[in-house]
């Protein structure tokens, strides 16, 4: 497929463009978008997001790093999404290869193509994008050439196995020096007609990198792991990269603004990065570790920033819980200065309820209207206990009465079940839970007149997840869920019933999520034949088909439940024990104890737990 | 006292996919971002004084395309162009800003330019004159009510048609408006069915609005 310019790609489209669903997504051209001319570029990177225009257009970290390379003038930096159903039938029908945004140039001419993993969900799309690119979908297939290098990064990066035989190499941890730094070494090896082996091997020195071809798996008979050993003198650990003073990183001036709705169409600022909750459920409180904080000065430049180059009507936040930021009367006193005046709007998600004092209410109040958003995440106390969300009955309660006076009247709420240790007591609480703030709702005398209050439980399966204390918990299995789905149903007060609205995902869709994120190099084969019999858009649920898998996992001769509902051993190997993600797994152990003994963790401004990441780092976190 | 203009614009290249809808969002950003006195209406969602003359297909090009803005304060047109086009996305090119002359309803008709690639532009060029020539061309047109038959022959007026070999190149006059508005698109249509070669995915570009007196608007 190669050799297609961009003009053929152009003419090719045109006469397609208008028989799909918002054709605009698919010829790049906003505002904010920035082109370049391949002859100056030495290296040249396609972002590939592998889901929708919609989804990955809303994605923080394409932002970032959009901005970063393209201010480097010897790179240039392109976006590539996953066609919807209907460009890409389209597309193969007329033979059009995969396809950057920007100079619309075929996929397979750039240098570098790099994925961003989100979600475990969307491995399959990674396999349709770069069969669509018309680049060999196995790594080993490549050739020996340095083009068409596959990388990825993002949070499911922390356990890269499953998909490790479709790349050529990947990147543990925060982008903004590590991307630059291995494209310095692209650029200069390049140059040299380096091969793709060497330059793997040399990228494999920088902090940050992880070649999978340069480590050996070995597998015990019961199918666990024996030894994870590198091959040549690539590293014995990979240690993931943080970016040290976060509050200096470079942070994108103005972002694309799309012409077609995207999901989160406004502009967003980084406020901080990591969480100091030790939440025992939350990967991302573990692996985005230490907690960092953004001034609120820097915070209002960069807003300010954003709001004029964008022309955005709304800004809103970004982090793991924004209530957290120590400065956030001042931060939010200062932003709300910047936002008024420019008649923009703010939207604050992650909020958490336990800080959520009269006088932030009040600021908030200003801002919007229509819902609120809590996550309980467990319907009793205990279980709150075990999961260390150290949120009580009564904090809920104050907040949905702070919530219903302040002119509120829909509530969200969000639960998990199949959490570990739980019982149908558990469950039952979250149902009483969702009485008890209809019932405050009534009590409350300044409720909203003529409004009626409606409670939305949306309750999701647990998945357990890498570098998380619950990484050695079995997930609950269909019958378990299925019995716990229905004693919710049942411990619903009739008479509350229409004011609840209950809604839980998929249970296949969360196991494979299971599987995937705690899986090993073996379920490749098993990615590549869902591909194969059909599978993509898998996390969107009206797309995703389980028989596709099912037929894949009896192929491959692989049981879903060897990775999903199966306890490991403390000194059982994982599949990602080799890269170093700053927490010790002995704290993951002390944690998973206490856990089980329904005792709690204080969060680390309070007290440090000892995760281990403040010692990796060479400082203490606060 | 508010200080309106208006300002004529092209919308080609990658520009033609931007919908309607999604053209008056866009208008709305590159305003903030150009740090323009913008007018805005009273009331609880205060929105901004744009309106456009007449919305235009998706996957058109155009060369006449006409925004009103309405500001908060005086200020010079030249200024405004020069702010509004550092904004604006490629394909979106300000020709003239100006003081309104005709009332946004007088919009009357539409010229177009309509470009058919084919294999053989003498033989579609005859039958492109044989259909035009025919005494009626009836067509279905969808409106809120059901569809409804109209007569193409009477409401299309040929300005021009040349055959390049490769394409044929039509130049037609169409009502356009609040009233009636014919979309040249199905007038290509029909003429699909009444051709001996087919032709290729046609390219459509509005070249100018006019009045009842068919002269231009502004």
């Amino acid at each position: 497929m190669k050799g297609l310019s961009a003009i053929s790609i152009l003419s090719k489209i045109e006469p397609l463009l208008l028989k799909v669903q918002k054709p605009a997504q698919y010829i790049g051209g906003e505002v904010g978008s920035i082109v370049k001319d391949k002859e100056n570029v030495k290296v040249s990177f396609a972002f590939c997001f592998p889901d929708t225009y919609e989804i990955g257009m809303s994605h923080l970290g394409m932002k970032i790093l959009y901005g970063l390379i393209n201010r480097r003038e010897e790179f240039c930096c392109e976006r590539v999404f996953a066609p919807d159903t209907d460009f890409e039938e389209l597309m193969r029908e007329e033979k059009i290869p995969l396809y950057a945004l920007e100079s619309l140039t075929p996929v397979a001419e750039f240098d570098m193509i790099g994925f961003t993993l989100q979600y475990e969900l969307a491995y399959t799309n990674i396999l349709n994008m770069l069969d669509l690119a018309g680049i060999p979908i196995y790594a080993k297939d490549r050739g020996d050439s340095m083009e068409q290098m596959v990388f990825a990064g993002g949070p499911c990066v922390c356990n890269p196995e499953p998909i490790a035989d479709f790349f050529d190499f990947f990147i543990l941890g925060e982008g903004e020096e590590v991307n630059l730094e291995v494209m310095d070494l692209y650029a200069e090896m390049k140059e040299q007609c380096a091969s793709r082996h060497e330059f793997l091997c040399r990228a494999a020195q920088i902090e940050g990198v992880y070649v999978p071809s340069l480590y050996d798996v070995s597998y015990n008979d019961d199918g666990t792991i024996k030894s994870i050993e590198p091959l040549t003198n690539a590293p014995k650990t990979v240690r993931k990269r943080i970016i040290k003073d976060f509050d200096k990183v470079y942070y994108p001036e103005t972002f694309v603004v799309p012409f077609t709705e995207i999901v989160h169409d406004r502009s967003v600022v980084e406020v901080l990065r990591g969480c100091i909750r030790g939440c025992r459920f939350c990967q991302a409180g573990f692996i985005y570790r230490p907690f960092r904080e953004k001034t609120p000065d820097t915070i209002c430049k960069q807003a300010d920033d954003l709001c004029k180059n964008t022309g955005y009507e709304e800004l809103s936040l970004s982090s793991l819980s924004t209530s957290d930021h120590s400065e956030i009367d001042e931060m939010l006193t200062k932003l709300l200065e910047v936002t008024e005046e420019k008649r923009v709007n703010m939207s604050l998600p992650s909020l958490r309820v336990d800080n959520f004092s009269d006088t932030l209410m009040e600021k908030i109040k200003r801002i919007r209207k229509s819902g609120l958003t809590f996550a309980p995440e467990a319907g009793t106390q205990r279980l709150r206990d075990v999961i260390n969300k150290n949120v009580s009955d009564e904090e809920i309660m104050r907040t949905a009465e702070i919530a219903f006076s302040g002119g509120y009247f829909n509530v969200k709420l969000y639960f998990m079940m199949g959490l570990p240790t739980e019982t149908d007591e558990d469950i039952a609480g979250i149902a009483e839970i969702a009485d008890r703030i209809i019932e405050l709702f009534f009590q409350n005398p300044n409720r909203p007149r003529g409004k009626m209050v409606q409670v939305s439980v949306s309750v999701a399966t647990f998945v357990p997840k890498p570098f998380t204390p619950f990484e050695f918990e079995p997930q609950a299995t269909e019958e378990e869920i299925i019995h716990k789905q229905e004693h919710l149903m049942n411990s619903i007060n009739p008479r509350n019933a229409r004011k609840i609205k209950v809604s839980w995902h998929e249970f296949r869709i969360s196991q494979l999520e299971g599987v995937l994120a705690r899986g090993d190099r073996k379920l490749s084969s098993v990615i590549y034949a869902a591909w194969k019999n059909g599978s993509h858009f898998d996390s969107w649920s009206d797309r995703f088909k389980w028989e596709c898998w099912e037929s894949a996992f009896e192929e491959c001769g692989i049981a879903p439940e060897f990775y999903a509902s199966r306890r490991r051993s403390y000194d059982e190997t994982m599949p990602w024990d080799h890269l170093n993600y700053l927490i010790d797994k002995s704290f993951l152990i002390r944690e998973h104890k206490k856990a089980l003994k329904a005792e709690t963790t204080p969060h680390c401004r309070e007290n440090c737990s000892g995760c281990g990441v403040n010692r990796e780092v060479g400082r203490s976190c606060f | 006292m508010k200080f309106i203009v208006r300002m004529r614009f092209t919308k080609t290249g990658r520009a033609k996919y931007i919908s309607h809808l999604d053209l008056m969002r866009c208008f709305q950003r590159c305003i903030r971002c150009a740090e323009l006195p913008i007018a805005y209406s009273e009331g609880y969602h205060p929105h901004m004084h744009i309106i456009f003359a007449a919305a235009l297909s998706l996957g058109f090009e155009s060369n006449y395309e006409v925004i009103e803005l309405g500001f908060s304060e005086e200020l010079s047109l030249y200024d405004l162009k020069s702010r509004m086009q550092a904004v604006l996305p490629d394909g979106i090119d300000i020709i003239s800003c100006y003081a309104p002359k005709h009332k946004m309803g007088e919009i009357s008709y539409a010229e177009y330019e309509i470009t058919l690639p084919c294999s053989d532009g003498e033989k579609l060029l005859y039958d492109w004159k044989k259909f035009i020539s025919s005494d009626k061309i009836i067509v279905q047109k969808k409106t809120k009510r059901g569809y409804r038959e109209i007569d193409l022959k009477e409401l299309t007026e040929c300005i021009s048609e040349k055959n390049e070999n490769d394409k044929i190149i039509l130049e037609i006059r169409l009502p356009a408006g609040s009233t009636v508005n014919v979309n040249p698109s199905i007038l290509i249509e029909e003429f699909g069915k009444n051709v001996q070669i087919p032709f290729d995915f046609p390219k459509f570009c509005r070249k100018k609005l006019l009045c009842t007196e068919k002269t231009e608007f502004f």
